[in-house]
């Protein structure tokens, strides 16, 4: 059997048969607390966040996505071709003896590859089985495409995302939307498992990702609700004052467009990186404690300044003021004498400083992992901290079908000819018979 | 209280900190049954303040994100930097399952309120701690809410304009994602019952939890050593149409050749500039000053209908709050629900955002008034009226 995993979900078995971002995430954080996951792919068809951020072109450029890459630690990887009988088998097989099974197809598809709710559960009644899709599986809108883009521009949380008095950006709400759905469908996932030790049997978890997304950009949604005003977005900017302010510029580093899927094209320009203070004042407290640190500020001597109305009244001409400070100092610097005086501040990291962050590293929050495709890199590591021994993400994301041996021999016991004969029949393999060389 | 089940009926959870991340976790505890027992300081916790604030018929406000956070649970006002107040929170303990605990850092060896887990009959206690930045770690003192975690965290440098300073995701967006996650993690140890349960402190930091968002540049930036900026792309994207926003969102390399056809210019998809994602990547403000004015022709219910529903490309409108509240989909699948304010009133809250075949989502019941609960809960406790009377008093409950 695959190596022993600890954590509340040790002995819980896994089927991760979703592609990209939200659902591949909650089955790698269900791996890091102890459950094993399996994650189905097929070398005709495999998960499309290998598509997605490649850094490295060529036949390999499947292994090299940040995307796919980021979010399938700890699980066994695992190709099998559903649309040939024998390789249909043999996934009924799995879910034979599996807790939970989440996809992430469109309401329809699952039913014509004959992996629907209704066919899965007659093979295993204790089955939990999660679907991840846009809109759900019922009213007008069931079964439309979309992304985490399209779900956050739809959930009204994409509006929000916007500088004071231009279009809307929508950048973040793309990241937010997924890895929320994640964590949200973790919960209902291990809700449904206490429901089991009551009922007996699995059931069925319909998220719909727009609903969870909208929950968001709620303070929007609720002003509208609650006053029918429709809140203009102000940047990072709240009262306080809370803001982003500009700091001296850092080192000259690569850069390349962060929205770009692709490593070619525009990439690795060389710039000096542009540098950023977050600082949070929440008290009038606040106010007095940071005036000391800025001693000699024309703000930090400014009475109409000293409480939170005044300092509304004259946000501008504050924020002016603020930011004509924090350009002559270093970011990290300039965060780090605030916090010593309590206050909450932090340099907006770019990627190799959050890479490199000693608090990040103590923690365990970034990792190095190796893999057998792409050798060995830091990688974002399994956040989530408890006193008892939990696995966490001791592997990377496995290659494309690198534990077929496991799958199909520790686990379902078949022999070294049945699995030959796979491969040969191109219903597993670890090489994509289908691939654009980007 | 209702008769709901749910999964987690039987659940008996302690909420104190009141952060939006720790209201917001025992809040989907309590939507799927458990019963949720918020400890308020005397003046009431943050989440009674928080904006958007509605004016009722009385003259008083309440806030919209207390009446959405706090539905279902009860409230009990209690002061626990006092020792007579964290004896009643230690006597409440040999009952209950779990503390979700968002209140600010504080070393856990120094922590009178944590010392409680020491007490025999809460050793089963799962004491999930929320913070910005986590029990460990040498910055473990920092002190930072939504803005300040997003940003250490990495992923906020790439998004926003190259023009203006990174632009932090929206709303409380930082609070939901960490409630979400710990949420998550405390039910795992919550599988095994009391009788037999091992306590734990899970340890949570929201600057952590944001890490997760920027993973895909974080990653692409181990493998590459190339940070990746906020220079724009043009296109694809967000644009704007005849009546606002339209999120022309392409995810493969075949909704490119759909949007071309669909948008009548086919000569593109034989443009050598155009032929793969990392040329049109270069080509970008090319393809903008192609698609800008054919975008700004069409309306966004005609990019919904044609480019969505009919061509099956991923694009959207970007809709604002009343698009939202106004959803022909959220209204058919009834998911703003009418709740009761405290004047009697009603208001339209998100209710299920989760479906689940065997636990119909809990009914949207009234946010409790600060301290609602408090009398009832020391009567449980069997403390006579003197002491609550002395209590009240002191200014503990």
């Amino acid at each position: 059997m695959p190596p022993t995993r600890q954590g509340p979900l040790a002995g819980i078995r896994v089927i991760d048969h979703c592609s990209h971002w939200a659902g591949p995430l909650m089955c790698a954080l269900m791996a890091g607390l102890g459950a094993e996951v399996i994650k189905v792919e097929s070398i005709q068809r495999y998960d499309g966040s290998r598509l997605m951020r490649v850094c490295k072109p060529g036949p390999d450029s499947h292994e090299w996505s940040a995307a796919y890459n980021g979010y399938n630690h700890s699980k066994l990887g695992f190709t099998i071709n559903l649309t040939e009988p024998a390789g249909y088998e043999i996934f009924v097989d799995l879910v034979r003896s599996s807790d939970i099974m989440v996809e992430s197809y469109r309401p329809d598809s699952a039913a014509r590859l004959g992996i629907s709710y209704e066919q899965m559960q007659e093979i295993n009644p204790r089955l939990i089985y999660q679907t991840l899709s846009g809109f759900g599986n019922q009213g007008p809108w069931a079964g439309r495409p979309g992304f985490g883009a399209t779900f956050a521009q739809l959930a009204g949380f994409a509006y929000a995302h916007s500088y004071a008095g231009q279009p809307p950006n929508g950048d973040a709400t793309i990241p937010y939307s997924d890895v929320f759905n994640a964590g949200i469908s973790i919960y209902a996932a291990i809700s449904a498992l206490r429901q089991r030790e009551v009922t007996g049997h699995g059931q069925f978890i319909d998220q719909a990702q727009i609903e969870v997304t909208a929950l968001l950009g709620l303070p929007y949604l609720l002003d509208y609700s609650l006053n029918g005003r429709i809140h203009q977005p102000d940047g990072n900017r709240r009262p306080g004052p809370e803001n982003v302010y500009p700091c001296l510029p850092g080192e000259e580093q690569d850069v390349i467009p962060a929205m770009a899927h692709a490593t070619e094209g525009r990439a690795f320009e060389r710039a000096a990186l542009d540098e950023w203070i977050a600082i949070d004042i929440e008290s009038d407290e606040d106010w007095a404690v940071f005036t000391h640190v800025a001693a000699g500020q024309p703000f930090a001597s400014d009475a109409r300044y000293e409480t939170v109305q005044g300092r509304f009244a004259h946000r501008d001409q504050i924020d002016r003021e603020i930011a004509a400070w924090t350009q002559q100092q270093g970011a990290m610097d300039l965060a780090r004498r605030l916090q010593a005086a309590g206050i909450g501040a932090a340099p907006v990291s770019n990627h190799a400083q959050a890479m490199a962050n000693e608090h990040f590293h103590d923690r365990g929050d970034i990792m190095y992992r190796e893999r057998p495709s792409t050798g060995g890199h830091l990688f974002v590591g399994f956040p989530f901290h408890f006193e008892q021994p939990v696995t966490g993400w001791d592997t990377a994301s496995p290659d494309l079908g690198q534990h077929n041996r496991v799958v199909l021999q520790e686990i379902l016991g078949m022999s070294d000819e049945q699995v030959a004969q796979l491969e040969a029949d191109e219903i597993i393999g670890e090489k994509p018979v289908w691939h654009p060389v980007t | 209280m209702d008769t709901y089940q749910g999964p987690n009926s039987g659940l008996r959870i302690i909420e104190i900190g009141g952060t939006v991340a720790g209201a917001f976790a025992a809040k989907l505890f309590s939507d799927l049954g458990a019963d949720i027992l918020k400890m308020e300081p005397v003046e009431g916790d943050r989440t009674r303040s928080l904006p958007p604030l509605k004016t009722l018929a009385d003259g008083t406000t309440v806030s919209g994100m207390h009446l959405f956070l706090n539905a279902r649970k009860r409230s009990m006002t209690l002061d626990l930097t006092r020792p007579s107040g964290r004896a009643i929170l230690g006597a409440l303990l040999a009952e209950s399952d779990a503390v979700i605990d968002s209140r600010p850092f504080e070393p856990v060896e120094d922590d009178a309120v944590m010392a409680l887990r020491a007490e025999p009959s809460a050793k089963h206690i799962v004491w999930l701690r929320v913070t910005p930045f986590g029990l460990t770690g040498p910055w473990r003192e920092w002190r930072g809410e939504d803005l300040v975690v997003q940003a250490l965290a990495g992923g906020m440098y790439g998004w926003g304009s190259d023009k203006e300073a990174p632009l932090r995701a929206p709303g409380d967006a930082a609070e939901f994602l960490t409630g979400g996650f710990a949420a998550a993690m405390l039910s795992g140890p919550l599988l095994v019952d009391r009788a037999t349960r091992v306590g734990q402190i899970i340890d949570v930091s929201q600057a952590g939890t944001q890490i997760l968002t920027g993973t895909l540049d974080l990653t692409r930036f181990s493998f590459t050593g190339a940070v990746s900026h906020r220079i724009k792309l043009p296109f694809p994207g967000i644009m704007q149409c005849k009546d606002g926003s339209v999120g022309i969102n392409l995810l493969t390399d075949h909704n490119w050749r759909q949007l071309c056809v669909m948008l009548e210019r086919p000569e593109l998809l034989d443009d050598p500039r155009f032929a793969a994602p990392a040329t049109r990547i270069q080509h970008a403000d090319a393809l903008f000053e192609i698609f800008d004015p054919i975008v700004r022709s069409w309306t966004k219910e005609e990019f919904f209908e044609v480019g969505n529903r009919i061509n099956g490309i991923p694009i959207s409108p970007v809709a604002d709050p009343r698009d939202v509240l106004e959803s022909p989909h959220l209204a058919a699948r009834e998911y703003f629900q009418p709740q009761e304010l405290p004047d009697g009133s009603t208001a339209l809250i998100p209710g299920p955002y989760l479906r689940m075949s065997d636990a119909p989502f809990a009914p949207l019941t009234k946010a409790p008034l600060l301290g609602e609960h408090t009398t009832s809960v020391l009567a449980s406790l069997g403390l006579e009226a003197e002491v609550a009377q002395e209590l009240a008093r002191e200014e503990v409950i």
